[in-house]
């Protein structure tokens, strides 16, 4: 009778395991969503982890444009053409790529080349291509004897430098750099040349396309633009 | 009975003991952990709620009031806009703003005139005006000294 007794609790042992697989996995997901984290940025990491170049949703641009061609841009203002295969921009333009968002990523231009002028913008995390929202890396030799800064865009207007690095007596014009963007969460950094510049943290923003801005006299070609998970 | 429950051959050794091993000590260990996990689960969804719009909207909202000047005391006309909100107006032609439905919180106001403008922190309470007083407005295409 008492192995009887024994009998009748068989089998409960499975409800409780089943209850502790799905509170992990829903104590996993709130816990990354608090800390903003991604769950794909996370599958990556763990399958660069293991020495692997990646696959699917890891691998490979989720942009890319090596300027056959302007079809995947929308030209907010100003002029843009291409020459010789690269992106010109000069004095006052503004260009946006067209069918990317994204919230977190990473911006590559293999080559940026300015070559007069006070400087340009790297839009990332944009909106509303008429009046810009969103924020902007700018490479500019022009604002206090040249500094790298991040400002913020709301509805067409440009705010106040947010984070900002004076720069003197760094070789701006006339060599082709490498400008990069690291774009995770509410933190932004940029790279030239592989170095990284300047960090900084605002959460105003959440998701967006990237784009180019000139101004005054710059005239600046850009090459190789492409757009990676972090 | 599951397998992972199912007694070792070694206790039917001397025959059919008295007492089945005693699973309670076991399950109630499960429980401790499922019950620890639930609290963490509530613990990480509170902080996402808070994380979230439905918070600030929940938690009320207040209004946000003052006047825009330009570096020779004259009136600004100046576009106000609380920033990662739906929330902005302009100020009139005397330079004076008043802004309802603000969230409350700690929010950033920016003030901005002309294609450029920059941001004023402001703690903004339910039900409550906060007064940002007089600003003056400078543009911040260049540095400021």
């Amino acid at each position: 009778m008492p192995l009887q007794h024994k009998y009748s609790e068989s089998g409960q042992g499975l409800v409780e395991v089943a209850l502790i697989i799905v509170l992990v996995s829903v104590v996993s997901i709130l816990g990354l969503s608090a800390t903003g984290t991604s769950l794909q940025d996370v599958y990556c990491d763990v399958v660069s982890g293991f020495g692997e170049s990646g696959s699917g949703a890891c691998s490979g641009a989720l942009f890319s444009e090596d300027f056959l061609t302007l079809d995947k841009w929308h030209t907010a203002w100003g002029k843009w053409s291409i020459q010789d295969g690269k992106l010109l921009g000069q004095n006052y333009s503004a260009i946006f790529a067209k069918d990317f968002s994204g919230e977190d990523y990473m911006i590559n231009i293999d080559s940026a080349n300015l070559s007069a002028g006070n400087g340009y913008g790297v839009w990332f995390r944009s909106q509303n291509f008429a009046n810009p929202e969103g924020y902007i890396f700018q490479y500019d030799p022009g604002y206090d004897g040249g500094s790298f800064l991040f400002r913020k865009w709301v509805d067409g207007h440009e705010l106040s430098p947010f984070a900002r690095v004076k720069v003197p007596g760094y070789d701006w014009t006339g060599e082709d750099h490498q400008v990069q963007i690291k774009v995770v969460g509410d933190t932004f950094t940029a790279y030239v040349d592989g170095a990284a510049v300047l960090s900084a943290s605002d959460s105003t923003f959440t998701e967006g396309t990237i784009g180019l801005r000139t101004w005054d006299s710059t005239q600046v070609t850009f090459d190789d633009i492409s757009i990676t998970n972090p | 009975m599951s397998l992972e429950r199912s007694p070792s051959l070694d206790k039917f050794k001397d025959g059919m003991p008295d007492k089945l091993p005693d699973q309670k000590k076991r399950r109630n260990l499960l429980w401790v952990l499922i019950i620890a996990l639930i609290i963490i689960a509530a613990g990480l969804g509170a902080v996402n709620f808070l994380q979230s719009n439905t918070a600030a909207l929940i938690s009320g909202t207040g209004s946000i009031s003052g006047s825009v000047i330009d570096e020779n005391g004259k009136p600004v006309a100046a576009q106000i806009y609380i920033l990662g909100t739906k929330v902005h107006g302009q100020a009139l032609e005397d330079g004076t703003f008043h802004l309802d439905g603000v969230p409350s919180g700690q929010q950033s106001v920016a003030i901005a005139y002309q294609g450029s403008g920059f941001e004023i922190p402001a703690q903004i309470r339910t039900g409550e005006n906060t007064l940002l007083g007089q600003v003056q407005y400078t543009s911040t295409l260049e540095p400021q000294e």
